[in-house]
């Protein structure tokens, strides 16, 4: 039965229709793939809370620096080559800065004094949680 | 005739050709990566507590992480060192010798850190609130030096308060030596996370992660596979190893960088000695696997203080099931049992010395 069937799909001609609806579908899936399950480092994104409360994503793809006003002051937070850190901070023991660079899904830090943390938030974290 | 049989079998073809576009619809719809968690932070105990749900619907995640961002405001509010609080009452009072009625969720953090204390030979002490508080660590405000003077820390470690120096009678209390103060910041946290753990399977929920700024438990998995935890490198960037968490277990770790301050080009951190008075040497950090949050919390900073020579013992006797402790050069010790389950993000530099096992955690308390 099933070969019955493949025979006469491969014989017979298919209509400009049926390659349509293949093409599109192939189309499709090529787009909507890279535009929400590509999770290469060029498109991830990382969140900046401030106070528990989401204050923005950030694009990793953009190199830039951002000013986020905390609990008390202004955290600096730099984005270079799909990395982000803290690069000035108004607390005093600049644990923050410590941190490092962050490039790695779920990888977090935080600037406790100000209640700024950033985190990134990549669609495919390779982690779930940071123990530190 | 002629005609019917290639009209029926364009109308199969095209429901192959369908089915085939459905299909590869599907796929994609398989792919998904969005998978289900919940994720919420919220700020207390000075810190970022993050959770993680995965399996429920985001109306019921909504509503269980709230009951317990309530309930981490209540245990933060009773049990503040430094703050008024219930534990600020019992601290003012400790010192009188006389008898008083004490907070009732006072009691279990004191009776469970006391039996921790013992098991860890009174490394893991939180009756040393006097010296956290000379060193200038029981504040909002980071301490900025200078150390105290090396008299000030000899007059309270000759004092020697432990847990055995408080004694519990119903809901009342009282201490037979006057330099007890209690400071549970080495605890409380892990105690906590048991608390909110605890509160979330009662709610019906089985896979999450409560993070608590930087320790965590783990119940249940996400989705197909397991949770996967990084492990911060305590003295690079990024992250040192993973590990898959399944089931129901804790990782906790104590480390040199946490909170410290530097003066006069000398670094103090805020993991202090209590036999010594002084902040520990030769350990960066601890990490101590258990199911309980509490025990894990306790031992990480007990195997910190023990140091090189004496983390294995402690271990045992605390009965913590796995331990990573990494030495200030860099030296990884581990326990054989987390061989297959900690990957190194990079080879170590230096070789991983592996302990004897631990014996079975089960019989330990």
């Amino acid at each position: 039965m099933i070969n019955k069937l493949s025979e006469r799909f491969f014989d017979e001609k298919l209509s400009i229709g049926d390659w349509l609806v293949l093409l599109t579908a192939l189309v499709l899936l090529v787009t909507l793939y890279n535009r929400y399950w590509q999770s290469d480092s060029s498109r991830n994104q990382a969140v900046i809370m401030v106070s528990g409360q989401f204050w923005s994503n950030i694009d990793l793809h953009e190199n830039q620096t951002i000013e986020v006003p905390g609990k008390i002051g202004i955290s600096i937070v730099n984005i270079s080559n799909g990395k982000i850190h803290f690069s000035t901070s108004p607390c005093t023991t600049k644990q923050c800065i410590h941190q490092g660079w962050l490039h790695q899904g779920g990888e977090f830090a935080a600037c406790l004094p100000n209640e700024v943390s950033i985190q990134i938030a990549g669609p495919d974290p390779r982690f779930d949680s940071i123990n530190f | 005739m002629h005609f019917s049989h290639p009209k029926q079998t364009f109308t199969k073809k095209r429901g192959v050709c369908v089915s085939l576009a459905i299909t590869l619809m599907l796929l994609l719809g398989s792919c998904s990566k969005s998978s289900g968690v919940y994720y919420e932070q919220f700020l207390e105990f000075g810190t970022l507590i993050d959770v993680k749900i995965w399996g429920v619907n985001e109306d019921k995640a909504r509503q269980v992480v709230a009951l317990i961002a309530k309930d981490f405001a209540f245990m933060h509010r009773t049990w503040h060192t430094w703050k008024p609080s219930s534990l600020g009452r019992v601290n003012q009072l400790l010192p009188s010798e006389e008898k008083f009625t004490v907070g009732p969720s006072l009691i279990p953090l004191i009776k469970r850190s006391a039996v921790l204390s013992r098991a860890s030979g009174y490394r893991f002490n939180p009756a040393i609130g006097r010296l956290i508080h000379l060193w200038g660590f029981a504040t909002d405000t980071p301490a900025e030096g200078p150390p105290p003077s090396d008299a000030a820390i000899k007059a309270i470690v000759a004092l020697a308060p432990t847990m055995d120096d408080i004694i519990l009678e119903g809901i009342q209390i009282r201490s037979v030596n006057p330099a007890v103060q209690l400071d549970f910041g080495g605890f409380a946290k892990g105690i906590a996370v048991d608390m909110a753990i605890e509160h979330l399977q009662a709610l019906g929920i089985e896979n999450a992660i409560i993070n608590a700024g930087g320790d965590l438990r783990a119940i249940g998995r996400h989705g197909e596979r397991a949770w996967r935890i990084g492990i911060r490198n305590p003295r690079g960037e990024g992250v040192l190893a993973a590990v898959d968490v399944q089931g129901d277990e804790s990782v906790f770790t104590s480390g040199d960088y946490e909170r410290f301050f530097e003066y006069d080009g000398v670094r103090y951190h805020h993991i202090l000695d209590p036999h010594t008075g002084y902040p520990t040497q030769g350990v960066a950090s601890v990490t101590v696997f258990d199911a309980k949050a509490d025990r894990a919390d306790a031992a990480a900073t007990a195997l910190l203080i023990a140091g090189v020579n004496d983390w294995y013992s402690v271990a045992v006797s605390m009965g913590v099931s796995g331990v990573m402790l990494i030495t200030s050069d860099g030296t990884i010790h581990m326990t054989p049992n987390l061989k297959n389950r900690v990957y190194f993000e990079n080879q170590p530099s230096n070789n991983i010395i592996w302990s004897k096992p631990l014996p079975d955690a089960e019989q330990a308390q």
